[in-house]
């Protein structure tokens, strides 16, 4: 029985020059980053740019990794830096569509008409970035408060108050789309 | 709604799966004697049960083999210059797609690596002016970046020319510091984004614009 190599094993073996080592990391790793940074840009071709240029810099970079941290937390970090700058360089802030401000409309007829992916995005994407990150990171990619602070550089009590307020407007966007109740 | 922070926290705390059995029993207490509590739980609890039904997105195929590929690029040609050290920047997709059509439509104006040393200076000659008026549009005035926000001592400027449009960068840097003017006609009437390369690490500076408003 092998198992297999851990983050950081493979990062020293990269840093000794195998590729490899770095092709099993990026390949453990491009699903769950490619959909951060989906769910930040909200656009496949964009996110898959964004998620390319992430990995070539945490390549570029991996000699300023710190083993002591989650190789994860860091190349999420770089990800979302990406994924953010590339948003503020292009000012996508999208405008609430007029419909949001519409009565809402009964579940049964958000169900027939929607795809909740795509109202979970149109939602998103209307928040502000520091708010639509910590929702990313927390309800699509599973990270703790502490995994958070660390990619988003900001205290484990901004974390948490930024996520509530972030799950605050959400759900009250998708409250006006019909979507929650 | 005027759920008091500390009950927002523990409502939090407990969708979040992290509140302690102390907490959780102030929270079941409360939830217990407050109907706003109670609706403000139910609701978050709403929230994340739809965010748990959004599945994850298969990433595009050619996603892995474009990242290696620039990796095998980056590793073959780290010493092999400013301009392979370029293409390892966008190594494929639609980027590299734009930026290789660019080039070809001679749209790209210039790339260009500043290596200087402290103290250093220069404006103008850095780029030859007749690339830069072969392959743009004239410009319409003056346009000026301050490099600071990006870490350096300087700023870039474009302005008009005999021959077309010139680009000056005037540095003062203790170490090398790489400068990539990326040129896209297609952005609001034209548009060199400045982007400085130090340490690995690629900072878009900003831009400079072809426009009449400067």
């Amino acid at each position: 029985m092998t198992s297999e190599p851990g983050d950081n094993e493979l990062v020293r073996e990269c840093l000794g020059g195998d590729e490899h080592a770095f092709e099993i990391l990026l390949l453990r790793y491009q699903g769950p980053v490619f959909n951060a940074v989906l769910r930040m840009v909200r656009h496949r071709d964009e996110a898959t740019d964004l998620t390319q240029t992430a990995f070539l810099k945490a390549y570029e970079q991996l000699r300023h990794f710190d083993s002591q941290h989650k190789f994860f937390s860091w190349l999420y970090r770089i990800a979302i830096n990406v994924a953010i700058n590339h948003l503020k360089r292009h000012r996508r802030l999208e405008p609430l569509a007029d419909e949001w401000a519409s009565p809402a409309r009964s579940p049964e007829d958000a169900l027939v008409e929607s795809d909740l992916s795509v109202h979970v995005q149109d939602a998103l994407m209307s928040l502000p970035y520091d708010y639509r990150a910590v929702l990313v990171l927390r309800h699509f990619e599973g990270c703790s408060y502490d995994e958070m602070a660390r990619i988003v550089g900001v205290p484990e009590k901004t974390v948490k108050s930024r996520l509530f307020s972030a799950r605050r407007q959400l759900k009250e966007l998708l409250e006006a789309r019909g979507i929650l109740r | 709604m005027s759920i008091h922070p500390e009950i927002a926290d523990l409502i939090q705390a407990e969708i979040d799966g992290v509140a302690t059995e102390a907490e959780r029993i102030r929270l079941r207490d409360a939830i217990a004697s407050d109907a706003e509590v109670r609706d403000a739980y139910r609701r978050l609890r709403g929230l994340c049960d739809v965010l748990a039904r959004v599945g994850p997105e298969e990433p595009p195929a050619r996603l892995a083999p474009a990242v290696m590929r620039a990796v095998r690029s980056h590793s073959g040609t780290t010493d092999g210059g400013f301009l392979a050290g370029i293409r390892t920047l966008w190594p494929g997709g639609h980027l590299a797609l734009r930026y290789a059509y660019a080039v070809a439509a001679g749209a790209v104006i210039g790339v260009l690596g500043v290596h200087l040393v402290a103290g250093g200076g220069f404006f103008g000659p850095g780029v030859p002016e007749r690339d830069a008026s072969a392959t743009i549009a004239p410009a319409r005035g003056v346009s000026r970046l301050d490099l600071a926000p990006a870490g350096v001592d300087g700023f870039a400027t474009l302005k008009p020319s005999a021959s077309g449009s010139a680009i000056g960068v005037n540095l003062s840097a203790a170490e090398p510091v790489e400068l990539v003017l990326r040129y896209d006609p297609a952005k609001e009437g034209g548009r060199v984004d400045v982007l400085v390369v130090h340490a690995g690490e690629t900072t878009e500076a900003g831009s400079l614009q072809l426009s009449d408003k400067h």
